[in-house]
């Protein structure tokens, strides 16, 4: 069975009233770089929507490419959680929906170049009852207190991409 | 400064700076940020005496603790005057 491939984009992340990264975009030498900069002390979350199309069964693989902003080492704690509805069929308040537990990936900063782009993959394994078709918030943070694991990188961690991945009916 | 005000020192210290940090954790960013706010309250004293003895009569700690920071920001190249256009 193939896989169902969904990219998420700093461009189309949403935000509650505090605690967000800030949505930054730097003139790069030969293009732009847009991103969410991620606080390397207080924890911020960004939130995007889509809908889980064909979702077989499984765990949700979220894939997040990201670079420091000043830093050259140390860990960055990355965090996913998910709010599942099922249109038509659960009767949850679309506003008052909860997440799920969340999960994470400590990521190590590669080195040799500050602003190398790095990736880690976080599977989501509280999944709300997903279901085909189910309408689908997904969280996305930074543990910058270290709540989960050790977040000790200074400066920023800038998320450039988010690539969502699941087993397809 | 207590531990909280430290803590936050450093935070902030991310946010405004965004240079190479060397390779250092946020821990390590910290103990310098502890390290140097402990030779200050060590030192207060020896940096007091320092300051021209009319100043140092008439100036608050508050405006001593400001000179102290306007220099180093000047030093860090981080102060820019009026005058500098």
């Amino acid at each position: 069975m193939a896989n169902v491939n969904i990219q998420l984009t700093p461009e189309g992340a949403q935000y509650l009233g505090s605690a967000f990264p800030q949505f930054v975009k730097t003139n790069g030498t030969n293009n732009p770089v847009a991103g969410l900069a991620y606080d390397a002390s207080t924890d911020e979350a960004a939130f995007w929507r889509f809908i889980a199309k064909n979702y077989a069964s499984g765990n949700v693989s979220v894939e997040i490419q990201w670079y420091a902003d000043t830093a050259s080492s140390g860990n960055v704690v990355w965090e996913a959680q998910l709010a599942a509805i099922t249109p038509d069929a659960d009767s949850q308040d679309v506003e008052t929906d909860g997440l799920a537990t969340l999960n994470y990936v400590q990521d190590t900063h590669l080195g040799t170049t500050g602003q190398r782009l790095h990736k880690c993959t976080i599977t989501i394994s509280n999944l709300d009852s997903l279901a085909d078709g189910d309408n689908v918030v997904l969280r996305i943070a930074r543990d910058a207190n270290g709540t989960n694991a050790t977040d000790d990188m200074t400066g920023d961690a800038i998320l450039v991409s988010v690539h969502v991945s699941y087993l397809s009916l | 400064m207590n531990d909280t005000e430290r803590i936050r020192t450093t935070a902030q210290l991310m946010r405004d700076v965004k240079e190479d940090w060397g390779g250092i954790t946020k821990t390590q960013l910290k103990a310098a940020v502890e390290a140097m706010d402990d030779y200050l309250i060590a030192n207060a004293a020896a940096i007091n005496l320092v300051i021209p003895l009319a100043a140092r009569t008439a100036l608050t700690a508050s405006q001593k603790a400001q000179i102290m920071g306007y220099v180093a920001m000047r030093r860090a190249g981080k102060l820019r005057a009026e005058e500098d256009g």
